[in-house]
């Protein structure tokens, strides 16, 4: 049952700039496929991309952050903006699983044709967030939609990725029995633009919102440290001046450079990110079956250590292009490419 | 790549311990598993073309499980979806099973059914692109 | 409890039983120290002893109709009057109700003193509070209920009966206070006051909190169900504001510490929020009921029932300080369990249910609901719906245990099950405290995470074997009996649209308007009111106004999802 074979790569991006929304459908499975016929189809869409406002939302279990996303989207939807949502939940790294439970809470915006909400399982990513989740932000945008938020489960330092796709991060807590700091390890409070302190309306709530802004204050060296807000998203409070800081936050952001500048660099992280993955890719394909189980033998009587196994398997797979002529050999010199 | 599947129930049904349930297993079994709820079967529609899933599972307990099957199947034809498999599951009398199948439900997995037979049936009888 | 002479001799009795049975373990190949539980889980033993109630305080027992009310509300269980019978009626038109309520009737079904007592179901499509004529109601006009939707459907439905005489339960989900709204102003075209009424309300809205059913945001449903609370306080005084779901919690896959920890942790919320609006427990809670389940493990059930009238009566009165007895019974419709009834070999749940009834009847509830034999494929038919009666009629006429109050009382197993049911429960409703109360244990999730690690161990057990199903994992048959199925005419659907858009046509168009509109606004009020702002009923005597003004329960239920939000229960 293969009801994506034979798609022509034009025509699909073709459908998805129109905003249709089978083809957009449809070409966000093949990227999260890594399918040849995806990358095709995406060539044509990145003249067309850059227009979305791309918001983040990360944050520990627990805070809300579904009934918070599904208060922005019909808070943009009343003023009239269309709004994608891409919604990352864990893979089971056991048996590839996952239980992608974020749709449902966006149930109010289901008969809604300016919303279109995609879940996805983040398939093994460290970083929570895959490659695939900027093609699909990309799709959207596309598509023409005006806001994209990406929602994912930060649990520690892992969701560091999603600053590599959002123009504006929101790290959203809640207050909780015990520190709310204790919920924001270090490395994940890097990353937010703007932090709520969701279901406001539980005790504590001031308090985590101080304690969470003195953090800030610690953390940065100069100018003005990150806002700190309350919200009850499950009553929609809160949200108007949440939207508006978002915008201010942007705002500032253009009018300093500072937009262009992170966009840049986060096509350069992704770019990097594509040219490892497509390097592991062309390797693991081009791999001698034989030179494999030498190296896995050789690892196992502890002939071999996994460094010098890594050098066999690149000068093995090099090698072959070496024959065609083209220098592709490994050069030694570290990356100078800044990270 | 792993199955991505959209299991749903109506919003009013009271029973969703076994939808829920099979949610899980279907997890463990490698899958990914979409999990809504609907008011009107278009909603199911919109869902399973936004998210594009290979399966589409409706789950139902209290009855009004034919209209809701009629207006699916339509609406995924309408939407050029009709490629998506459909099953239905919960409490369907045999002579709806019946009716069902003959609209294009690939499978009807009725109370004594467990999660294993709807695995069995899925690796069988759906392959992911 | 027992005299050190007593205990001593029990206790080499005890030793020289151990001995006894682990040699007729042996005999048989077995395991004399094997584990046993109830089906909750609670570990039991292979035969109890007066040492294992030796510390239970006499008080904790005592005596029918004495606080803490272990053993009954009343010192009179059945000697005089026997349990009510409540067969939920409710399918099709109106009309099609009211001849299966006549008919009930006239086999035997009776109610406290002999009055009429009808538990009337509502249909689907009112449960999500829409009109029939919404796209989404297609296929559940009638089905699983009644499609009743205004007063003038009440017409149809209570037109000849004598309303000061007869106790009406709605049974609706979340929409409470439409139900009652047109049910007063029904009433009220009769002639008869609200004061006069009789029957109860569900008032829950928190079925949500372990199934995934649309619902107001559970903060909302608190305060909806304190609205009605106060205003029947004022002015019903014979209605039951509150129907306890306990049931809810079995069906979802909850244990019997579960079922009532939960609800002691709910009841404990409702309660403190009805006294921020001012009233006084006395005031109010000899008008809440408590639907509980009555499921498979025989003893555990009995128990479960006796330890929640004790820790039910203990928490009213020593928290709440309530001091009228009737402030602190638990006043039970069971619910015979419908999740343990089997669709293959349907007449096998008679059975089942027979079993459940008599468990019901031993713990002592005040009326009964049985489920019907072909429960788990479809609304009953008359015949099995005739035959759950006469479950009840069996054993209350032929059994001779209505003779004897709590005839169980003093069972060593029995009193130690129910000590300990009862200090679990205490448990789980404590540590649903911590999180902050039943509220925000919902929003988390917290409750219907707990709730469905017990459906899962539930299913791992029946799907392992490890838990008997008759006709399900064991003795199952080849060629099913086929129990007729009970189908509702699709005329009703046609006819149901048809009265609707009359209905709308030929009322007062300025007046539904008007209405409406103060309905609106008193919605919006309401939204952001706290518990300690209501008390004056506001928004019940709006409801009023427009179900006066023949507003449908759709519009209704529409005005209210708008106003106070409708969605997904968990925030996670």
């Amino acid at each position: 049952m293969n009801h994506r074979q034979s798609l022509d790569p034009a025509a699909l991006a073709a459908d998805v700039l129109r905003g249709n929304r089978r083809a957009a459908g449809r070409l966000l499975t093949l990227l999260e496929d890594g399918d040849p016929c995806a990358e095709a189809a995406l060539a044509p869409l990145f003249a067309g991309t850059g227009r979305a406002q791309v918001v983040g939302v990360t944050g520990p279990p627990g805070a809300g952050k579904s009934t918070l996303v599904s208060a922005i989207v019909a808070h943009h939807r009343a003023a009239g903006a269309t709004v994608g949502v891409v919604a990352v939940d864990p893979s089971s790294p056991f048996t590839g699983g996952a239980l992608l439970g974020d749709r449902i809470r966006l149930g109010r915006h289901a008969t809604d044709a300016g919303v279109f909400v995609r879940s996805m399982a983040s398939r093994g990513c460290l970083g929570g967030v895959a490659l695939a989740t900027s093609g699909a932000v990309r799709v959207l945008d596309a598509m023409g939609l005006d806001v994209v938020v990406v929602e994912t489960v930060g649990a520690g330092q892992s969701e560091v990725g999603i600053m590599d796709i959002a123009d504006c991060t929101l790290l959203v807590t809640m207050p909780s029995c015990g520190d709310a700091i204790q919920m924001l390890k270090a490395g994940i409070m890097e990353i937010g633009d703007i932090f709520v302190v969701n279901k406001a309306d539980l005790a504590d709530a001031d308090r985590a919102a101080g304690e969470i802004a003195a953090m800030l204050r610690l953390r940065d060296g100069g100018g003005a440290p990150p806002l700190v807000l309350k919200t009850r998203a499950h009553e929609d409070q809160g949200i108007v001046e949440l939207v508006g800081a978002i915008d201010a936050f942007l705002a500032a952001q253009r009018a300093s450079g500072a937009f262009e500048h992170r966009r840049a660099r986060q096509v350069e992280r992704e770019t990097l990110a594509r040219v490892t993955e497509q390097a592991r890719r062309h390797i693991l394909n081009t791999l001698d079956a034989t030179v494999w189980n030498d190296v896995l033998a050789g690892l196992r009587q502890r002939r071999l250590d996994p460094i010098a196994a890594a050098r066999r398997v690149l000068a093995a797979t090099l090698r072959e292009d070496s024959d065609s002529g083209t220098v592709t050999g490994a050069k030694e010199e570290p990356c100078r490419i800044s990270g | 790549m792993p199955l991505r599947v959209l299991l749903t129930k109506p919003t009013h049904d009271c029973h969703d311990r076994g939808v829920r349930h099979l949610a899980r297993k279907l997890r463990d079994a490698g899958f990914e598993v979409v999990f809504t709820n609907f008011l009107l079967a278009q909603e199911v529609v919109d869902a399973a073309v936004q998210e594009d899933v290979d399966v589409v599972g409706l789950s139902s307990s209290s009855g009004g499980h034919m209209a809701a099957f009629e207006d699916l199947m339509r609406g995924l034809k309408a939407a050029d979806a009709d490629d998506i498999v459909v099953i239905a599951g919960g409490v369907i009398p045999d002579e709806d099973a019946k009716e069902l199948k003959s609209w294009g439900v690939r499978a009807v997995f009725g109370p004594g059914s467990s999660p294993g037979d709807v695995v069995t049936f899925l690796n069988a009888h759906v392959k992911a692109a | 409890m027992f005299d050190p002479d007593t205990l001593h001799k029990a206790t080499q009795a005890q030793a020289q039983w151990e001995a006894d049975y682990a040699r007729v373990a042996k005999r048989f190949g077995g395991d004399a120290a094997a584990p046993l539980e109830t089906h909750s889980g609670l570990p039991i033993k292979p035969c109890y002893f007066p040492q294992d109630v030796q510390n239970i305080p006499g008080e904790d027992i005592g005596a029918p109709g004495a606080y803490p009310f272990t053993r009954g509300n009343l010192p009179a269980q059945y000697q005089f009057m026997r349990w009510a019978n409540q067969p939920v009626i409710g399918y099709g038109l109106p009309e099609h109700t009211r001849a299966r309520m006549d008919a009930l009737a006239a086999k035997g079904m009776s109610g406290y003193f002999g009055q009429k007592f009808y538990n009337l179901v509502y249909d689907l499509v009112s449960h999500e509070g829409l009109d029939p004529d919404h796209p989404a109601a297609r296929g559940r006009i009638g089905q699983c209920g009644m499609a009743v939707y205004s007063v003038r459907d009440m017409e149809r439905l209570f037109d000849g009966l004598e309303l000061p005489k007869m106790n009406v339960v709605h049974i609706t989900y979340y929409q409470v206070i439409p139900g009652l709204a047109q049910y007063i102003a029904y009433a009220e075209r009769r002639g008869v006051k609200p004061a006069e009424l009789r029957g109860n309300s569900m008032n829950w809205y928190h079925q949500s909190a372990y199934v995934g059913m649309s619902a107001f945001p559970p903060d909302q449903g608190l305060k909806l169900a304190v609205e009605l609370i106060t205003y029947c306080t004022r002015h019903m005084p014979a209605w039951n504001t509150t129907n306890f779901f306990c049931y809810g919690v079995e069906e979802a896959g909850g244990t019997a510490t579960q079922e009532i920890g939960l609800l002691l942790a709910f009841g404990v919320e409702l309660v403190q929020a009805c006294m921020k609006a001012g009233l006084k427990a006395d005031e109010f809670l000899p008008r809440f009921g408590f639907q509980i389940a009555q499921a498979n493990d025989f003893f555990e059930e009995i128990a479960k029932i006796r330890a929640f009238r004790q820790v039910w009566a203990r928490t009213m009165h020593e928290r709440f300080g309530a001091q009228d007895p009737r402030s602190m019974h638990v006043r039970i419709h069971t619910h015979t369990s419908g999740a343990v009834l089997t669709a293959q070999q349907p007449l096998v749940n008679l059975i089942r249910t027979t079993i459940h009834a008599l468990g019901a009847a031993l713990a002592g509830t005040q009326a009964m609901e049985v489920s019907s034999y072909d429960e788990a494929l479809a609304i009953p038919t008359e015949e099995a719906a005739t035959l759950a009666l006469r479950v009840q009629q069996v054993i209350g006429e032929e059994t001779n245990i209505t003779a004897v109050a709590d005839a169980l009382g003093g069972s060593y197993y029995l009193e130690s099950l129910t000590a300990r049911i009862g200090a679990a429960a205490r448990e789980l409703a404590r540590a649903v405290e911590e999180q902050g109360g039943y509220i925000a244990a919902q929003r988390s999730g917290w409750i219907r995470d707990e709730v469905e690690r017990s459906a899962d161990r539930w299913r791992e057990l029946v799907s392992s074997g490890k838990r008997k199903i008759v006709g399900l994992n064991c003795y199952q048959t080849e060629d099913e009996q086929r129990a007729p199925i009970f189908r509702v005419d699709p005329q009703v659907e046609h006819t149901a649209v048809e009265r609707i858009r009359q209905l709308r046509a030929q009322r007062d168009g300025a007046r539904w308007t008007e209405a409406m509109r103060k309905f609106e606004e008193a919605a919006q009020l309401f939204k952001h009111r706290t518990a300690a702002d209501l008390g004056a009923g506001e928004l019940m005597s709006a409801a009023i106004d427009a179900a006066r003004a023949d507003a449908t329960t759709g519009e209704m239920m529409g005005v209210l999802k708008r106003a106070l939000g409708w969605g997904a229960p968990h925030e996670h």
